[in-house]
Parts: C-alpha cells; structure tokens; sequence
C-alpha cells in the first residue's frame, strides 16, 4: 500500500502539474496584491485631491474613538454583553496605537486571508481540479490504466492510493497558497501584520448576526483558521473530482464537468436565493471564511456547521460512488 | 537520488500540515457555535454601532397647538435623558452632548443645581428603548424626572438606508408604523409613572445630505409622523433639527460622518432652548 501511494505521488510529481499550479499562483497573487497597493494608494490621493488637505492623522480618529467608546463603556444602562464588545474593539485599537499602526493599512497577514476568501469559491477549487482530474481519467486516455490494472493488488487499493497521494498533494497546495500570498504581498506592502489583533467568532441567533460572542485572536493564528476552512473545502473538491475522474473517460471531460458545476453553481445561487434545495448544492457552501469574518447575509438555516456537514456528505458519497464504480467498471482499453 | 528523498519528506510535511489544519478546523467550528446555546438578551443586541442613528429632525410647520401649559424652566431640578447614541452624546469632542449643553444654557438664566441622569443606549432602536423601559429598572428615576430628552427612531430608520431604494420604499410603512406604536408604548409607560413631566423629542436629521429626492420624502414624512403623534401630548415638545443640519453638514457632522458634533449638539441644545423657555 506505501508503495503504491509512494508511486501515484511521484508520478503526481513528475507530470509536473504542481509547477503550472505554481505558476497561475504566482501570477493572480501579484496582480491582486499590486491591485490592492494601487487601489490604497489612489483612495488617499483621491482623498486628498477631493478634500485639499492631508489626510487627517489616522491617531487623532483612533483616539477619539477610543474615547468615545470608554465613555460609553462606562454608561452604567449599557447591557453588560455590548460593554463586552466595546472593550473587544478598545483592546484592538490600543494595539494600533501603540504598536503606531494605522489600521487600514494594507499587510501580508490581511491580504493572505483576503486572498482565501475571495479565492476559495473559484480559484483554489480550479487549481485542486487541474491537480485532480486526470488522475483516474488519464489513465484511461493514456491506456496506462491495464498496466496499473494487471498488478496483483485488489482495484480499491489502487484507488486508495490515488485518493491518499491526492490528499497529500492537496494538503501541500493550501500550505503554499498561504505562503506564497503571503511572500508576494509582503513585497508590495512591506508589512507583515503578524500580530495584529482581529474580531472573530459571530455567530448566528434567531437568524440574526450576533457580535457579543466575538473573541479577538491575533493574525497568525486567524489565518490559520481561515486555511484549515480552505484546506477542509479543498479535501472536499478533491474527492469530487476524484468520483468524476473516475465516471468519464478523458480529462478534459473531467475538468469541464467540474468547471460547469462551480460557476453554475454561482449562478444558482444568485437566481435561485430562494429554492431550498440550492442550500444543498456543494457549490453554494464553499464560501466557508464568511462564517468566520461576520461578512455574510444570514439566511435561514446556513450556519458553518450546516455547511460543513453538507460538503462532507458530498464529499463521502462521490469517495463511495467512485470507489464503487471503479471496482466494477469494465476496463477495455 | 530526488525520489528517494521528496516520498519521506512530502508525507512529513502532509500529514503535518494536516495535522494542523484540522486542528484550525475543528477551532473554527467550535468559535462560530460554541455560544449558540446561550440565551440571547433581547434587549442587549445593539450592533456595534456603525449602524446607528441620527437622522433628525422637522422644521416648517409652525409650532402648533401646543403648549397650552407653558413649562417651567425655574422648576426642572431633574432631567432624564433616554433613547440612542445621540442621546449618550456620542461624537461630542468635548463628550458633552446636547443633554449637558442645554443645562448650561438653562444655567445661564438661574443658578439652579440641576441633576442629570442619562440612560441611553448607543444603538438603541424604538423597540429596544420601549423594552428598557418596560424592565421597570428606571421607574423610580422616570417618576422623579421633571424634564424628560428623548432621543430615537434614527437608527430605525437608519437600518431601511442599507437596503436598495424599492425595498426601503416597501419597507419604510412598516418601520414607520413599528416606530409610532414603540413611540406610543415608551410615552404611555412615562405618563403612566409621571403624568406631570416636560418631554421632549428630538426630530431626525439627514446626516447625509443624500440628493435622491425620494429618500428625502420619506425622512420628511417619518418626522411629520412623529411630530403628529408628539402633539397628542400636551407637554411632549417636538425638537426639529433638521433644517438647522440641512445647510451645515460639514459643520455639524463629527469625523464618523454620521453623529453630531460638539457644534452639532450644541445647536440641538439651542432648539431645545429655543423651544422650552
């Protein structure tokens, strides 16, 4: 078994694919973040065009903030679960004051993040597909797949093996999304933001967004956080792509199918808002970091425990489907 | 060579970095849920706060039929403030607001020791304030009170400005009429317990100058409801504000652009003045 997923990960290596992942990687990471630096910098020309003057002291606005919400901290008919979140954003301001950074300041630690969110219903389940897709079908259209099958291991070995290199490969890919965003931003920024502090864990009430149950933990470990989801939801494409590697001979076949579903599934979700059955798409719950930023319109029933369940249901039933039809298939190339 | 060595080390690194990840994971799912069964304070769920108020107040019609009992300036020792952040003062630089301002103009005149209570809430919605009332918690200061400040329905109305225009036109009725019988319940709860004190109520502003005619209207519409429902009292004054921010935004608008200034207030503070003695 550690041999045959020794060798599915080394031909995984030498087809060379890691490196065009690599690649576009590259590429959209420093447009993104030469984009963000550009558009930072024109809102403060803009401002200053606008207004005539120089952009008023970040400091003068965080202090009087500050103020403004001791004061009303120290309110004595202030529910005790608001007093709560003021001091959770006090505590954040104080540390850009003291640590003299301005909060809007664009860093590698927010643009990384920024990246996954944005990147994680599109671009990262691309670049698991193109990992993914051909690793059954192109068996197939290589012929490569009776050479595979004469060994004398049983057909779901093979399989499991397919599956375990994919897995490690795709652990790794996630891994070098966050650091190569990370990397690349840092050298148009120049900040890290390692250690800037950041307001998590909403969570949903009676369909409401709830704020007095958000804690503050600092970039590194939020980031963290935001790549395990990444990680979770690419572990979960991966096994689809799998189960349609697996079900179609070529694969471009493969790649298409998978393409088709992801952007149709936006669209679904955009014309379809109100059809129950589309909470149930996989598509639709990919979107797993907006549970975490507070960044979403709640809608009924969707909650990340919901959205979790539904992907890992997904994901269980195309491991079984493809495990199944590919110990039964005929092999008659 | 290459293969000897990268099997070893990408299984390290994998399950390493699964290892990590799952943990990450599994943290995630435990921060966003683990308070989910804590019963939730109704009354505590003011948002953050960029949500919040003002938007105040109404200005032609003349001032009508009230005042059929003229108020006693010489005789308000206590004065109660409730309703949202404008009432708390929110955006005054010197933290005043227009609560303390007004006494000071009222100490111009006399040198009476005048006693202060406020009990807004920064964020409060009408519904919020007619539940802190119904708590009982402030019956006793409600019923010492001999001037009443009420300050609510900007962030009621404020909540209608994120939508697009035709569900806030929709919408708008709705919020209106929840506010008028929020409005009624917080007044019929302060007349039960006092039915001798002077109340006031400030009108909304615009604090954003918005040129769509229709927003407008509507702002302009809730305030004229709000002054008809405040004219079923004799002693509740309808403080208008809004002509006096139409033409001074710039003036009268703190750095969050949204709350008044310490000008601002101190205009509301005039109104009031202008109004009650």
């Amino acid at each position: 078994m550690t041999a045959l997923t020794r060798n599915e990960l080394l031909k995984m290596l030498l087809k060379k694919k890691m490196l065009l992942i690599l690649f576009f990687l590259l590429i959209f990471v420093s447009l993104f973040s030469y984009g963000q630096q550009y558009a930072y910098e024109r809102n403060l020309e803009q401002f200053e065009a606008e207004t005539g003057e120089e952009l008023p002291d970040w400091r003068d606005l965080a202090d009087r903030r500050l103020d403004d919400l001791e004061s009303r901290r120290a309110n004595e008919s202030i529910p005790e679960n608001v007093r709560t979140s003021f001091d959770r954003e006090i505590q954040q301001l104080t540390y850009f004051i003291e640590n003299d950074i301005n909060p809007i300041t664009p860093t590698a630690f927010s643009f990384n993040t920024e990246f996954a969110e944005q990147g994680i219903v599109l671009f990262i389940p691309l670049l698991v597909i193109i990992l993914a897709a051909d690793l059954v079908s192109g068996e197939f259209s290589n012929r490569t797949v009776k050479i595979l099958l004469t060994r004398a291991v049983p057909r779901w070995k093979i399989l499991l093996s397919k599956f375990l290199a994919l897995f490690m490969m795709t652990t790794i890919l996630v891994f070098l999304v966050a650091v190569l965003s990370t990397l690349v931003s840092f050298l148009f920024f120049g900040e890290w933001g390692i250690n800037e502090p950041v307001l998590t864990g909403f969570t949903l009430s009676e369909g409401t967004l709830m704020s007095d149950s958000t804690i503050l933990i600092s970039r590194w470990r939020y980031t963290i956080l935001i790549y395990s989801l990444v990680w979770f939801v690419s572990i979960v494409i991966a096994s689809i792509t799998l189960m349609v590697s697996v079900l179609v001979d070529s694969s471009s076949s493969a790649i298409g199918i998978l393409m088709a579903a992801l952007i149709g599934g936006q669209f679904l979700q955009f014309f379809l808002a109100d059809w129950e059955l589309v909470q149930y798409f996989f598509v639709t719950n990919l979107d797993l970091p907006r549970y975490l930023t507070g960044s979403f319109q709640p809608v009924e029933g969707m909650t990340l425990t919901f959205s979790i369940l539904t992907l890992a249901v997904w994901a269980v039933l195309s491991l079984i489907i493809g495990f199944v039809q590919f110990s039964r298939r005929d092999v008659l190339v | 060579m290459y293969k000897k060595i990268i099997w070893p080390v990408i299984v390290l690194i994998a399950s390493l970095l699964a290892l990590i990840f799952l943990s990450g994971f599994v943290y995630s799912v435990f921060i966003t849920t683990g308070d989910d069964e804590l019963p939730v304070d109704e009354q505590a769920v003011p948002t953050d706060d960029t949500t919040e108020e003002p938007i105040a107040g109404m200005p032609e019609e003349a001032i009508g039929e009230r005042s059929v009992i003229d108020p006693n300036p010489e005789e308000w020792e206590t004065v109660l403030v409730m309703g949202d952040s404008l009432g708390s003062g929110v955006g005054d630089e010197d933290g005043l607001g227009f609560d303390q301002r007004y006494l000071e103009l009222l100490s111009q005149d006399d040198s009476l020791e005048r006693e202060l209570t406020n009990i807004s809430v920064p964020g409060f919605v009408s519904s919020q304030l007619a539940d802190q009332l119904d708590t009982g918690e402030y019956d006793l200061d409600i019923e010492t009170a001999d001037l009443i400040l009420i300050s609510i329905g900007g962030n009621d109305l404020n909540r209608l400005y994120f939508q697009d225009n035709e569900t806030m036109i929709a919408e708008f009725d709705e919020t209106l009429s929840a506010f008028l019988s929020n409005l009624e319940s917080v007044l019929t709860t302060i007349r039960s317990l006092n039915p001798e004190a002077q109340l006031a109520l400030i009108g909304l502003y615009d604090p954003y100058n918005l040129e769509d005619q229709e927003i407008n209207r509507l702002l302009l519409e809730w305030n004229h409801a709000s002054r008809l429902a405040a004219s079923a009292d004799a002693r509740l004054a309808y403080i208008p504000t809004y002509e006096a921010f139409q033409y001074h935004l710039a003036d009268y608008l703190s750095d969050d652009l949204f709350h008044p200034n310490g000008a601002g207030y101190q205009t509301i503070a005039e109104s009031l003045y202008q109004v009650l003695n």
